[in-house]
């Protein structure tokens, strides 16, 4: 096909093959993808780490360089003269099209813009590049795109640095100059996954906007299927460097072909899910496309595997339905048959656990502020008011979920009950006593009671350290075992209890997966026998894949020992899969409590309501059915909390009295708390 | 059981050991390095048999002669034979490095700790005094130093190793910064591990790497301001054979026997050259990304 | 911005302050009878006492210190016992001449330095790259002052193409001038290119890693322009604080270089007056010294916040 023709599709790629050279072997980590593009679509690729999707796009812009190289494949596009790769990765013509023909937006808005350069600047040399504007021209151009994107001031800001806005700006800025030279396709690679949810929200949809308003093209990279659900007409599923399934997104959910899909849907939390819904993880570990087999990279995972998927060699995609693409060589029937099998099995129950009615702990008024210091002798001149006014029970052996996007506290909150902080006034019972106030050597009777697993696997365990020594560190400590052969008894069976082999416990952090490690530190902290754990975000680091087999270690061991959680997470699907009760924050206070269902089927505050609505569902059609809460701006810096109800600026209920006075906690029903005046 | 336990350890530590040595001598520049410097050494031990002549033996017969099978590198203005002293020259520096560098390596991240780990009004005292010494070029400072201690090994040792102290104090005290906020130090607080035992248990070995990195560095630095300090008469003092000092024996007698000035000169870029190739390929060796550790 | 700059100077005047301390305390270390130092064993006991008072020795050391400090801070630093002048007049004649070779070989090695580290950044690999890094490894390894021996030997004995040593200023005698200036500035100038190289070119790296450089790319824009102005300007950053050392390790170089083509600057004067323990010229050296590079960091702190908007807008 040669270029310039009217093609049907706007773009598409053809058995891209990318390869990474480590160790001296070549890599494959695109294994012959191909993908195409019709004008104005939006189009999802979905896949975990380790499958491709990101590499996928960058090969296509010949944005590879050493120890990778693109090894295979072609790209057209409607408007170019040929094939992609035939062009030199620096030539005027590739140069041309980054930008020109296709823009692509990242992950980091904090690293992703040159913090020397005025963003103005930035955003200028794109349109003068590629529009052929002059200066003055070009200025104009970026003003009126800043403008669209919702920045405030535009004009002055134009001169400003990237650090001087916030994380959501930044993406808007971001999207700004992607969009400013015009180009007929955006992609988005996880672009959103580093921001709130509400501000994930409203960039989304500005996204949309403006894309259906220009007829851009949109692909949408993200391991988040309730984006793609939400957003994309058409989805990609990805694994191990292959695609394994493409269809448009009412099939993709309703009636996957392909198992990794199947068990993919089967393994999230979904925020409209009925309680007692069972979570069935995805066994074993993401792929390694350093080892991948010759067959389907699936099949040690898949549970629908049968005898011919290793005889068939390599997987090919195949229409099996119209516009439904499938790699899996089972038949129709194959599939169907398997299913019922699977279903048949083992019935998955939640497992059974007590709530007692003791509490494990009263936290009464807690306040921590941190004092602000400037100049050379160190005067305080204000204080940050991290959590203020925290009041809030939990029974022995239930789960309260703490949700809430970032400077509402949540941190703060969870080292100010374990001690890490010293809370400034209020009280903090535990198991009876109030520690808010005691000293380092009181407080060491209470450590082994209390234990906290850490959101990153990677600096949550010291590096130079065994996995069996990290574990077994309290035992030591606190003299829980009487002799060497007790230790090493009682690691091994903390071994045991999380999914792990006792004779890894020699190996060193790095030679475990993420999810392993994240079950190391979950050994570390059951090993002094806690009543209490504190998780923060225990699994957003994790792959989707994996996230399930953790939720369910942890809600196996609740079960079982009878420990208390504090479960801080900003995903709500899975806080409310999870929780007994949940507490939902806000720059630094409460703004409602209540039971799981009650929360999320009579949600009454109105920053918990739009917090809900922003949230993507990952099912097509409840997402399509369901109304939406638009809310204004984004959260607002800790430091600059506005006055009164932290909430009234945003709140599309505000008034006169939200400005000046704070709401305070107060309890509707039974045990549903809510701070706003709405409810007074 | 037990037995097998000590078993995998022991193997553990072959492994680990035998790793370190691999990756050590991936590139063919650092095994040049790491031959160097153990040539040297070699050198510098076996002084006494591998050197012809007594280094310090006057002879004023044989004034000044260049080159030639007698005396390999000739001899200088009191007769003496510039290749032994060349061999012995090699102890002056070697020893004056790396003693200076342990001293250095000892005051340093001590204080260094110190600083990182408790912060506040220590971190603040200990960081004026670093920052004053820093302000003052080492070179100088080693000069005034030597004005008021005087010369010999032992000094120079000293005096070069508290001018170097400085470094030292930065890279471990923004170590332990580093380090003390990441959550597994958290972690183990909250197990309930004493401050001392985050230190040693934790802080400590994972700041090893790049003070041993910078040890290796350091070491050529130091010999380079040894043999100029020498050159400048202030360092080791005649007769002992040390390269700087015969640099400036030689600049008068240049045109009679170049060598005995540009000989010493060579010596030391050698041997500065190998071990910063080596210094190289232990830093890369511990690199915990080339280890595939990150 | 006027609050960092305050901050700073503050600093400086602290660090210079416990730098004069220091000297002051060192020289208390010298050992030997200070009178007897300057004026001989045989002195009478009348003269002896006559000099202690005059030397303030029978008052207390703090009160010494401050004595000390306030001739300091008006210039007065004694006459040196070699020369038997005023202190501050020697250093007046001599610092300009060291400062002429410091300043000249930081000029030039600044841009020498850091185009050669671009281009080896850039070239990764290749083998320009190999061939700068090699260089710039082994100049760092070599003795200064022995490269300055082995020119002299080859330029100005050998070919005799150079004059061996003395000074000219280039407004007495231009030619002569450049001919008597370029072996030293050569050994002072290739430590300089050599390290600013090299740090331009691991900054340089490093910064290419970055994100902002890809998307940069991902806009299509010139490879130039991404390298000159997306990389070039933040890699320059860590580059700076280098420039503050550099000039304490020129100030440093020109002591060898002075010693060996004799030329009449402080560096020399300084060694000769630690070999003769004439301490009110080593106490002023040093001070001097210390002063130029606090006041180099000042002005490196003060180039890195107008060129890094991020301390601007911290």
């Amino acid at each position: 096909m040669t270029g310039g023709e009217r093609m049907d599709n706007l773009l598409e790629l053809k058995n891209i093959q990318t390869c990474f050279r480590m160790d001296g072997k070549d890599v494959r980590a695109v294994d012959g993808v191909s993908i195409y593009l019709k004008r104005g679509e939006i189009v999802g690729i979905v896949g975990e780490s380790g499958s491709g999707k990101s590499v996928t796009m960058l090969s296509m812009l010949q944005l590879i360089s050493t120890p990778g190289r693109v090894a295979g494949g072609e790209v057209h596009m409607e408007g170019v003269k040929g094939d992609f790769f035939k062009y030199k990765a620096n030539s005027d013509q590739m140069r041309e099209i980054r930008g020109g023909k296709i823009s692509m937006i990242f992950q980091e808005p904090m690293t992703s813009l040159n913090p020397v350069l005025t963003i103005g600047y930035q955003i200028r040399e794109s349109i003068m590049l590629h529009l052929k504007l002059n200066k003055e021209e070009a200025r104009k151009k970026a003003v009126e795109i800043l403008k669209m994107v919702n920045i405030p001031d535009a004009e002055e800001r134009f001169d400003y640095y990237p650090q001087q806005f916030s994380g959501g700006m930044r993406q808007r800025i971001m999207i700004a100059m992607a969009m400013s030279s015009e180009p007929d396709v955006l992609i988005a690679d996880e672009a959103t996954t580093a921001l709130d949810v509400t501000t994930q929200e409203q960039l989304l949809e500005m996204i949309r906007d403006v894309a259906k308003k220009t007829n851009t093209a949109v692909v949408i990279v993200t391991h988040n299927l309730g984006i793609v659900a939400r957003y994309a007409e058409r989805i990609y599923v990805m694994y191990s460097g292959s695609v394994v399934e493409m269809t448009d997104t009412l099939r993709t959910f309703k009636n996957p072909k392909h198992p990794y899909t199947r068990s993919l849907l089967r393994a999230i939390p979904r925020l409209n899910d009925p309680k007692d819904r069972v979570l069935i993880p995805i066994d074993g570990l993401p792929p390694n496309p350093a080892t991948r087999p010759e067959y389907c990279p699936f099949y040690d995972r898949c549970e629908y595997r049968m005898d011919k998927c290793i005889a068939k060699g390599k997987p090919k995609l195949v229409e099996v339905e119209p516009d439904h693409f499938s790699s899996c060589c089972l038949t129709k029937e194959e599939l169907e048959q398997k299913e019922i099998e699977i279903q048949n099995k083992e019935i998955h129950t939640a497992p059974i656990k007590t709530i007692k009615n003791e509490l494990c702990l009263d936290i009464k008024d807690i306040k921590k502020y941190f004092a602000v210091y400037e100049g050379i002798l160190h005067k305080k001149v204000g204080d940050i008011k991290a959590i203020e006014d925290i009041t809030f029970q939990l029974r022995k052996g239930e789960t309260l979920g703490i949700v809430g996007e970032s400077g509402c506290g949540k941190t703060t909150l969870a080292r100010s009950i374990m001690r890490v902080y010293k809370p400034d006034s209020g009280q903090v019972i535990f198991n009876g006593e109030n520690i808010a106030e005691y000293k380092d050597k009181e407080l060491k009777p209470f450590r082994p009671q209390m234990s906290m697993i850490f959101q990153d696997p990677f600096s949550s365990l010291d590096p130079r350290q065994t996995a069996g020594s990290v574990v077994g560190e309290s035992l030591l400590v606190h003299k829980l075992v009487k002799n060497r052969v007790e230790y090493d008894a009682k690691v091994d069976e903390l071994f045991r209890i999380v999914g792990l082999d006792p004779a890894l416990k020699n190996r060193v952090a790095h030679e475990f997966s993420g999810g392993q490690r994240q079950r190391i530190g979950i050994a570390r902290a059951i090993s002094s026998n806690p009543s209490l754990i504190i998780c923060d975000e225990p699994i957003s680091a994790l792959d989707v894949s994996i996230q399930a087999q953790i939720i369910n270690l942890l809600e196996e061991l609740q079960a079982k020992l009878g420990i208390s959680y504090l479960f801080i997470a900003h995903d709500l699907a899975v806080v409310k899969h999870i929780s007994d009760r949940i507490l939902v924050m806000y720059l630094g206070r409460i703004v409602e409590i209540a039971d799981c269902l009650d929360l999320y089927e009579n949600t009454l505050h109105p920053y918990t309501k739009a917090l809900l609505s922003a949230v993507p569902v990952a099912d097509p059609e409840v997402e399509a059915s369901r109304g939406r809460v638009q809310i204004k701006g984004e959260v607002p810096s800790i430091r600059k909390r506005p006055a009164g109800c932290p909430f009234h600026n945003r709140c599309p209920h505000a008034i006169e009295r939200c400005k000046k006075e704070v709401p305070k906690l107060r309890t509707i029903g039974e045990s549903h708390q809510v701070a706003c005046f709405l409810y007074d | 059981m037990e037995g097998k336990e000590n078993k995998m350890k022991s193997n553990k530590r072959i492994e680990k050991i035998s790793k370190f040595i691999r990756l050590l001598f991936k590139r063919k520049i650092v095994v040049i390095g790491v031959i160097g410097v153990v040539f040297f050494t070699l050198l510098a031990i076996l002084a006494p048999i591998l050197s012809p002549y007594d280094p310090n033996k006057v002879d004023f017969a044989a004034y000044l002669t260049k080159p030639s099978m007698e005396h390999l590198l000739g001899t200088d203005m009191h007769g003496r034979d510039v290749f032994s002293r060349i061999i012995y020259g090699t102890r002056v520096s070697l020893i004056i490095g790396l003693l200076a560098v342990v001293i250095a390596c000892a005051i340093g991240s001590v204080l260094g700790m110190v600083a990182g780990y408790f912060g506040g009004i220590i971190d603040d005292i200990i960081t004026r005094f670093t920052e004053a010494i820093r302000a003052i070029p080492q070179i100088i400072l080693a000069m005034a130093l030597t004005a008021v201690f005087g010369g010999g090994i032992r000094n120079i040792a000293i005096i070069l190793g508290i001018s170097n102290v400085a470094a030292y104090i930065r890279m471990m005290r923004g170590q332990v910064y580093s380090v003390k906020e990441a959550d597994y130090i958290m972690a183990s607080k909250l197990q309930g591990v004493s401050n001392l035992g985050i230190m040693f248990k934790h802080i400590l070995p994972n700041a090893i790497s790049p003070i041993i990195v910078l040890m290796t560095q350091q070491v050529g630095g130091t010999i380079l301001a040894e043999s100029g300090l020498s050159f400048l008469g202030l360092g080791i003092s005649a007769p002992t054979a040390s390269w700087g000092t015969m640099v400036s024996e030689g600049r008068n007698f240049l045109l009679d026997n170049p060598v005995i000035s540009l000989a010493p000169g060579i010596c030391v870029a050698l041997l500065v050259i190998c071990l910063n190739m080596f210094g190289d390929g232990i830093r890369d060796a511990l690199d915990p990304r080339l280890r595939g550790e990150l | 911005m006027g609050r960092y700059i305050a901050k700073r100077i503050g600093q400086m005047v602290l660090i210079l302050f416990l730098i004069s301390i220091f000297i002051f305390m060192l020289i208390s270390f010298i050992p030997g009878d200070p009178v007897y130092a300057m004026l001989g064993e045989e002195v009478s006991p009348e003269m002896y006492a006559k000099v202690y008072h005059e030397l303030n020795l029978d008052k207390p050391v703090i009160y010494r210190y401050f004595i000390w400090l306030g001739n300091a801070l008006t210039g007065n630093f004694g006459q040196s016992t070699q020369f038997h002048m005023p202190t501050i007049e020697l250093l007046a004649e001599r610092m300009p001449v060291t400062l002429y070779f410091t300043f000249l070989s930081f000029f030039i090695s600044i841009p020498v330095g850091v185009l050669l580290g671009v281009v080896s950044a850039v070239y990764r690999g290749k083998p320009i790259d190999t061939i700068v890094t090699l260089i710039a490894n082994t100049t760092a390894c070599l003795p200064q002052f022995w490269i300055g021996i082995l020119l002299m030997y080859v330029f100005a004995m050998k070919l005799a193409w150079l004059p061996s040593f003395g000074f000219v200023w280039p407004w007495e005698d231009f030619g002569k001038s450049v001919q008597m200036t370029i072996m030293p500035l050569f050994c002072l100038a290739i430590g300089g290119i050599s390290s600013i190289a090299r740090q331009t070119r691991s900054s340089m790296l490093e910064v290419i890693r970055q994100d902002y450089i890809r998307t940069a790319r991902s806009k299509g824009l010139k490879e130039n322009k991404v390298i000159f102005i997306h990389a070039l300007k933040n890699a320059l950053i860590p580059v700076i604080t280098l420039f503050g050392m550099r000039l304490g390790l020129l100030i440093g170089g020109s002591m060898f270089m002075e010693t060996v083509f004799a030329i009449p600057g402080m560096g020399s004067l300084f060694v000769k007056a630690i070999t003769s323990r004439d301490i009110p010229v080593v106490q002023a050296c040093v001070l001097v010294t210390a002063l130029i590079a606090c006041l180099i960091n000042l002005l490196t702190d003060i180039l890195y916040a107008v060129v890094d908007p991020r301390i601007k807008f911290e």
